[in-house]
């Protein structure tokens, strides 16, 4: 359904004396997503996770790689010609009033991608306006109300029923509860996973929210400055994850109960910005587990279970030489 | 240490007076740490700035008792708060960055609190100022004391914020949201090192906060709040193994688990706006267990067991 390949997108800076440099935001980043599937992209700020879902949707020129969606090249197209491909790839954004119209009552902002794609006509288009809003759980009167007159996860709703408009097969969600309280967040996860099953819709799914992820994405993609770093089946990499970065993700989530015992995994101090990075590993200033082996050569994304890539000198050295052990927060044979 | 009684706080508003605390009631024991648990709007945050004195009209103060080891803090003259501000009670906020003063560096900063609360002099508040950097686990020090809030990443400015925090030696810390602005493993950090910090000095913190998770991680005692009100007082062993209050109860249930695959189920309806505040008891329109009565009355607090309150008037229908 949706292919990328490569893909990169790197920024000119300026670094001391002036010095051109390139932040690779975006640094040969490969995703294949299914119809009917959820693949979470999960990293911190500045892990080029946002960046990634805005080239895909060319929001952004990509400065190199291949994005496909059905076959056809999104890449490829010229801007002129994108739109009805636009049609196909909607976005969700984490703050709901970034893709409303404040000054537009709700129903029209749902129903202008209907008539601007043309499918149906404006007399239709209200009854499909009615049938998005009792999709997403709102009741058709509030089609002439204004943003400001809803709450925050109603707006929510609302920006979802407008990315559903055109018919889209596939949706990238952008933190897609990340500003809104904790009681209401419960329901958008539900409508979305709702959504999914009944469309068949592909989600690309940018979280820092590991639970989020945990629960809407059949796979994940954990991303380090600007870098893929693990991959697999959302059960598998959080059961056993491989890469030490995404043990360490996984083990700075706050605990469910106060008795819960857990087993954290402490990086050092904060990641810095991939200006013209190495190819050797990017995480191993901050790595518990770095070895001096894990500069010898280039960090590359590898296999090394169906379905479960890896970025890990270290550990894809051990695993292959059978030297690995599944302890929580320790690779390996060391502490 | 902190005691806060029957304290309310209302918003003038141009269609009246808009009560926004209910009389919230709750103690702070020494070298604790409370948690203050609510979505946004609850009051949580409303309470600590009118413990500290700090709101502006249109919110005001109009009853209640803060209670600072016995001395009444509503009392307090102007100049005489000011100096419970920093060395009674230090208050670290949610937007590091934006508490910082932007124009100067962080050794600015650092000293003037430490001459100012402290009396020492340039060198002496300079030489402590590093030491506090340090402690909060800032690697090369003398760098950031030299730095520009805007040249620090937001856990560095986190850490300031706290070594700022500490500098006036205070008894109680007010922590509001102190992690949510941070990526999860930085998170993490400033957690272990708010434990530490705690231990270490004894401190009486409030944490103010939205995530249970993050109650699970720190807290002794819990006040759950809602619509400007404490709906459920425990500690937090006894609120996560029995949570009372039919909103707690949908709290923990939106929850999502770690390594859970199971969808989180959502309290139904919203937040409501302070002026828009239900009557009798303010959850009854999103309540599993609203019956006859939670729409005219505002439930008293009733005892599940010692250490244990809730205002609900059906809680023991919803407790297994």
């Amino acid at each position: 359904m949706l292919r990328v390949d490569g893909l990169e997108k790197r920024y000119p800076v300026r670094g001391a004396a002036g010095r051109r440099q390139q932040l690779h935001a975006v640094d040969g980043v490969d995703l294949e997503i299914a119809a009917g599937e959820t693949l979470g992209l999960v990293g911190e700020s500045g892990s080029g996770k946002s960046t990634t879902g805005r080239c895909i949707l060319r929001f952004e020129e990509p400065s190199g790689g291949r994005v496909t969606l059905d076959g056809v090249s999104v890449t490829g197209t010229r801007e002129a010609q994108l739109r009805p491909l636009r049609r196909k790839m909607q976005m969700v954004y984490q703050d709901p009033l970034d893709s409303l119209n404040p000054r537009m009552p709700i129903g029209r902002q749902i129903a202008e991608p209907i008539w601007l794609f043309g499918l149906a006509t404006r007399h239709e288009s209200d009854r499909r306006v009615g049938e998005l809003l009792d999709l997403v759980g709102l009741p058709a009167e509030l089609a002439h109300r204004y943003p400001h007159q809803l709450s925050g996860g109603q707006q929510q709703r609302v920006a979802i029923a407008r990315a559903l408009a055109p018919e889209p097969s596939f949706l990238i969600l952008d933190e897609p509860t990340a500003s809104l309280d904790v009681s209401v967040q419960a329901q958008i996860v539900r409508l979305l996973a709702e959504i999914q099953a009944r469309r068949r819709l592909a989600y690309l799914l940018i979280s820092h929210d590991l639970a989020l992820v945990g629960v809407l994405a059949h796979r994940v993609a954990v991303m380090y400055l600007g870098q893929i770093v693990e991959l697999g089946a959302t059960d598998e990499v959080f059961a056993r994850p491989a890469h030490p970065y995404t043990r360490a993700l996984l083990s700075a989530a706050p605990k469910d109960t106060p008795d819960q015992e857990r087993t954290r995994v402490f990086l050092v101090g904060e990641p810095a910005a991939a200006i013209d990075p190495p190819e050797t590993c990017r995480l191993h200033p901050r790595c518990p587990f770095a070895a001096p082996s894990c500069l010898e050569r280039p960090a590359e994304l590898q296999g090394f279970a169906p379905g479960r890539a890896v970025r890990c000198v270290r550990f894809l050295d051990e695993h292959l030489g059978g030297t690995w052990t599944w302890v929580p927060g320790s690779p390996g044979t060391g502490a | 240490m902190l005691d806060v009684r029957g304290l309310r706080v209302a918003f003038h508003t141009r269609n009246g007076v808009v009560p926004a605390l209910h009389g919230v009631t709750f103690s702070l024991p020494p070298g604790t740490v409370t948690g203050l648990v609510g979505e946004s709007g609850c009051g949580k945050t409303l309470t600590a700035l009118a413990i500290m004195r700090l709101l502006r009209p249109p919110a005001e103060i109009q009853g209640g008792d803060v209670r600072l080891e016995g001395r009444d803090l509503r009392a307090l003259a102007e100049r005489q708060m000011a100096r419970v501000r920093g060395e009674g009670i230090a208050m670290i906020f949610q937007q590091p960055r934006a508490s910082l003063n932007p124009v100067f560096p962080v050794a600015a900063q650092l000293v003037h609190v430490l001459r100012l609360h402290r009396g020492l002099s340039r060198g002496a508040a300079r030489a402590e100022g590093e030491a506090l950097l340090a402690r909060v686990g800032l690697a090369r020090p003398d760098a950031v004391m030299r730095a520009y809030p805007h040249q620090l990443s937001g856990g560095m400015c986190q850490r300031v914020m706290i070594a700022l925090a500490l500098a006036c030696r205070p008894r109680v810390l007010l922590a509001d949201e102190p992690t949510t602005a941070l990526d999860v493993t930085v998170q993490l950090q400033i957690v272990e090192l708010l434990r530490g910090l705690q231990r270490e000095f004894g401190l009486t913190v409030l944490l103010i906060t939205h995530d249970l998770g993050l109650v699970a991680e720190m807290c002794d005692h819990v006040h759950v709040m809602y619509a400007g009100r404490i709906v459920e007082s425990a500690t937090a062993a006894a609120l996560f193994r029995r949570p009372a209050h039919p909103y707690t109860r949908g709290l923990m249930a939106a929850r999502v688990g770690t390594g859970s695959r199971a969808l989180p189920t959502g309290i139904p309806g919203r937040v409501p706006a302070l002026a828009e505040t239900p009557s009798g008891c303010p959850f009854h329109p999103r309540c599993p267990l609203a019956g006859p009565g939670c729409a005219e009355r505002d439930p008293d607090s009733e005892a599940v067991e010692a250490g244990h309150a809730v205002r609900c008037h059906y809680w023991r229908s919803g407790v297994a």
